[in-house]
């Protein structure tokens, strides 16, 4: 399997905000954690709604959280 | 309980149903294939036997999934959690199919090249085919758990 379509920053935006928890971010976004840690892993590509609703819990655009590789 | 609270509430949802699963099927198949067919006490043996597997799974869900809600935060279902279900209803359906079309070869073979178990057609009680559909149904849910439970794991 070679890298997802669908990169993110999650992981890095939540310690730059202030050490935000995965719970916290599950909060905001309503999600479950676990739904978080799978994005954060790599293992599941949210939907478009799901996608904003983190950025907006950040407070930055979506492309500074998800970044997509055309794999070229 | 401290492992148990590692784990999230819907993973330990899961594993309670593949137990349940596991605990009635072993009660219920024991019992039946120890009931004589034919015999005078066989209905009331069957029902016993039924009633039984009810009362243990109402029991255990009770006190298991009780259990499993105190200990950990029952969590209103996502996204995720919807797709997840989706792929194992497909995977439990899927092995549905499987097993009755294995169950139809089994009886067609059975009844066309002799006897590989000593129960020809005619034997085919109702009560024989409802056991057997009854097991289609719990490997069917067996499958769809643990694609559950893969799912969560591997990601999807």
């Amino acid at each position: 399997m070679g890298k997802p379509a669908i990169t993110n920053n999650v992981r890095r935006l939540r310690f730059d905000a202030d050490e935000m928890t995965q719970a916290d971010l599950a909060a905001k976004a309503d999600v479950t954690r676990q739904t978080i840690i799978a994005i954060e892993g790599g293992k599941y590509s949210p939907s478009l709604e799901l996608a904003f609703k983190i950025a907006h819990a950040f407070g930055v655009p979506l492309e500074s959280v998800f970044q997509y590789q055309d794999g070229e | 309980m401290k492992i148990l609270s590692n784990y999230s509430n819907r993973e330990l949802n899961i594993w309670g149903e593949l137990i349940l699963n596991f605990v009635v099927c072993f009660y219920f198949f024991n019992g039946v294939f120890q009931l004589v067919p034919g015999s005078d006490e066989y209905a009331a043996d069957l029902a016993g036997i039924i009633i039984g597997a009810v009362l243990i799974a109402v029991v255990y869900s009770i006190v298991v999934f009780g259990l499993i809600n105190i200990i950990t935060k029952a969590e209103v279902k996502d996204e995720m959690d919807r797709i997840i279900d989706i792929r194992s209803y497909k995977m439990g359906y899927i092995a549905m199919d499987i097993f009755v079309t294995l169950i139809m070869c089994f009886i067609i073979l059975n009844e066309s090249m002799g006897n590989i178990v000593s129960i020809g057609i005619s034997e085919m009680t109702p009560i024989l085919i409802a056991q057997l559909l009854l097991m289609t149904l719990v490997a069917s849910s067996t499958v769809k758990s643990l694609s559950r439970l893969y799912n969560y794991k591997k990601g999807i």
